[in-house]
């Protein structure tokens, strides 16, 4: 006989599989539909049945490669989450370490302002900061969409955060072995410090490669845009081909999931001891 | 090698803390000093300010007679192991040897001779490819006294090394820094809070307290004669009891001490009989070692009931809590502690009579001086007749 635990156990189960659904279906419904003919994308969609494409094909994701300059929004946009993942390890690593390790005037104020910035969204901004770099003169380039996100206030907390946790005794005996400051953040902290470097990394990728708003904003030529304008292309591109969307939006996560799977073991790791939520 | 002089150090912390007040110290070339306090009393911010880690707030700091205030770690030229060891967790054994080195820009030979020639000191050979967190506590020790002797140091500074070790490994670690410490010769200073790494090791202890100077002498005469009543209490395991009593001068060269509600009839030395005969009618603390307490009399014991609250078995000796009516001790609020040798019966709740030489016992004025070393290097001794 089935008791009523096992029955609330199981309703509790089917709900969670009910919820896992919600969030797992669009993203089978992106691959495999990348896969159908485009006329069946649409009218299959909503008969779990038909999920599964009746047979693979490959035309969807040719035809991305016939209707828009793929491998250039794919270049352009490695270049510029590039450019910003590398640049905001270095910069907001150094501010979080000044914060954490040394002494200045007005460091708890700065600091202070750091955070309060942390809760202030790009669109609050975006007007003030399309201004400023069209006085600049920097609009359309890639470096109107790198250079406003390499200091990142997020980014420096989390660093801020860890650097606090390190032992200090590892920079003094830097200290006493002859170290200065600089060997002492590149040969002693730096390379114990790989968790948080490794999710400051995986955070800002996630966040630059999936930038829409501002490369909306200040570029209008193909040769500086990144992949999200790319796939916004195909809407206003007739005749509208979601089977081609599919296969462009599969092609855009692929390289940021192979990056994340790769680096999850570190991630998961400075999450469990910064306390930060991913 | 090299000499070390602390000249009249005091240390302000922003937060307005006073760790260090007005502390003079010198250390001559190859000696091994011992800076030992209780937590918090400074003693870790001495080694930091010698080490040039902090900056002092007055004072000077000399190495080998030359200023160093102003100067860096390095240029200093002190190792130091710290208490937690600091070994930088991504290096192996062998680069965290060759690290102090290759700061230096040493050549690459000589950086090898070197590391091999302190690894072969220190056991590490066969460890040099693994990591510390691949070690062993004791390991990891001698891991980074390697790392602090490699680049033959003027100065040696050790923080509390010990502290992270069991028991026996900390009494072998113990005679092996000793052991480095004679045959390489270097100028060390070592703190801890243990005095019985205090006592065991240094060729003379500087005993601290509140950031401020309490005595500085050889173990011995630290034990033996005490300026205070906080060294006297601080050294010696369990250390003296220190219990409030009274003096009366009975005018014949004898006096009388009141200790816990029972008069006791001295008949102190000439010189020791005038140190104590301007405390007449005044408050004054007796001290007693636990070592101090006998089960048998002799010549010149003083005679003391207590009552027995309770015997800890130790094997060869046995630790007994007594107590004396209207009597608490000055320091720790605790019983009375004697320290007998073999097992010590307690019979029933009778009163116990315990017999004290009188040249073992101290005396301290409010201010907790010893009194029978004011004005004096060593002290006069008590001995003298019971009447």
């Amino acid at each position: 006989m089935i008791g009523t635990h096992t029955v609330i156990k199981l309703f509790v189960y089917l709900l969670l599989m009910g919820f896992a659904g919600m969030f797992l279906i669009p993203v089978a419904m992106m691959l495999f539909g990348s896969f159908k003919p485009d006329d069946q994308v649409l009218a299959q969609a909503g008969r779990l049945g038909h999920l599964l494409p009746a047979e693979f094909s490959w035309y969807n994701y040719r035809d991305v490669f016939a209707r828009v300059p793929f491998a250039r929004y794919l270049f352009n946009s490695a270049f510029i989450s590039l450019c910003i993942v590398a640049g905001g390890l270095l910069v907001n690593s150094l501010a979080a370490y000044a914060f954490a390790r040394l002494r200045w005037p007005g460091r708890d104020w700065m600091l202070m302002v750091v955070v309060a910035l942390m809760i202030i969204p790009l669109e609050a901004i975006a007007v003030p900061l399309f201004y400023e770099v069209t006085l600049l003169g920097w609009r359309d380039t890639y470096w109107v969409q790198i250079i406003p996100f390499i200091a990142n206030a997020f980014s420096i907390y989390l660093f801020y955060t860890f650097f606090l946790g390190l032992p200090r005794e590892l920079e003094e005996a830097a200290r006493i072995d002859g170290a200065g400051p600089w060997r002492i953040f590149f040969r002693i902290v730096m390379p114990n410090a790989k968790p948080v470097f490794a999710t400051v990394a995986i955070l800002n990728l996630l966040t630059q490669w999936g930038a829409f708003l501002w490369p909306l904003m200040v570029t209008h030529s193909e040769a500086v845009r990144p992949l999200p304008l790319g796939i916004a292309t195909f809407y206003s591109l007739p005749p509208l081909q979601w089977g081609d969307i599919f296969a462009f939006g599969v092609m855009m996560v692929t390289p940021v999931l192979l990056i994340f799977v790769l680096f999850q073991h570190w991630f998961v790791q400075s999450v469990a001891t910064t306390g930060v939520k991913g | 090698m090299a000499s070390v002089e602390l000249r009249s150090i005091s240390k302000h912390f922003e937060n307005g803390t006073q760790a260090v007040k007005d502390f003079a110290l010198t250390i001559e070339d190859g000696e091994l000093v011992v800076l030992v306090g209780p937590s918090g009393c400074g003693k870790s911010t001495l080694l930091r300010l010698l080490a040039g880690l902090e900056n002092t707030s007055k004072g000077e700091i000399l190495i080998d007679g030359k200023n160093v205030n102003q100067a860096t770690p390095q240029q200093r030229n002190v190792a130091m192991v710290f208490q937690n060891y600091a070994l930088y967790p991504h290096m192996t054994v062998r680069a965290n040897l060759e690290f102090p080195l290759r700061m230096s820009h040493t050549p690459k030979k000589q950086i090898n001779s070197r590391v091999g020639e302190i690894a072969d000191i220190l056991q590490l050979s066969a460890l040099m490819d693994r990591r510390p967190g691949q070690l062993s506590g004791g390991q990891r020790q001698r891991v980074a006294m390697g790392r602090a002797l490699v680049r033959d140091p003027s100065v040696f500074l050790l923080d509390e090394p010990l502290s992270n070790l069991d028991a026996s490994l900390r009494a072998q670690i113990r005679a092996e820094i000793s052991r480095i410490q004679k045959r390489l010769k270097t100028t060390t200073l070592y703190v801890t809070h243990d005095q019985v790494e205090a006592m065991t090791l240094g060729d003379r202890v500087v005993v601290l307290d509140h950031g401020e100077l309490q005595q500085i002498a050889t173990p011995q005469e630290l034990y033996e004669h005490p300026q205070n009543s906080f060294v006297a209490n601080f050294i010696g395991s369990p250390g003296m009891n220190i219990l409030p009593s009274g003096l009366i001068d009975r005018g014949d060269g004898r006096l009388d001490l009141s200790l816990g509600g029972q008069q006791i009839h001295l008949v102190p030395e000439r010189q020791v009989y005038e140190k104590l005969v301007p405390y007449s009618g005044q408050a004054v603390y007796t001290g007693i070692r636990p070592e101090a307490f006998a089960t048998r009399s002799k010549e010149s014991s003083i005679e003391l009931k207590t009552n027995v609250a309770a015997v800890e078995f130790l094997g060869h000796e046995t630790l007994a809590c007594l107590f004396l009516p209207g009597t608490a001790s000055m320091h720790t609020d605790q019983p009375l502690v004697a320290r007998l040798p073999g097992q010590f019966q307690q019979r029933g709740d009778d009163v116990s009579v315990f017999y004290i030489e009188q040249e073992a016992l101290y005396f301290f004025n409010k201010a907790g001086r010893n009194i029978l070393m004011e004005g004096s290097g060593n002290p006069p001794s008590l001995a003298g007749a019971v009447s």
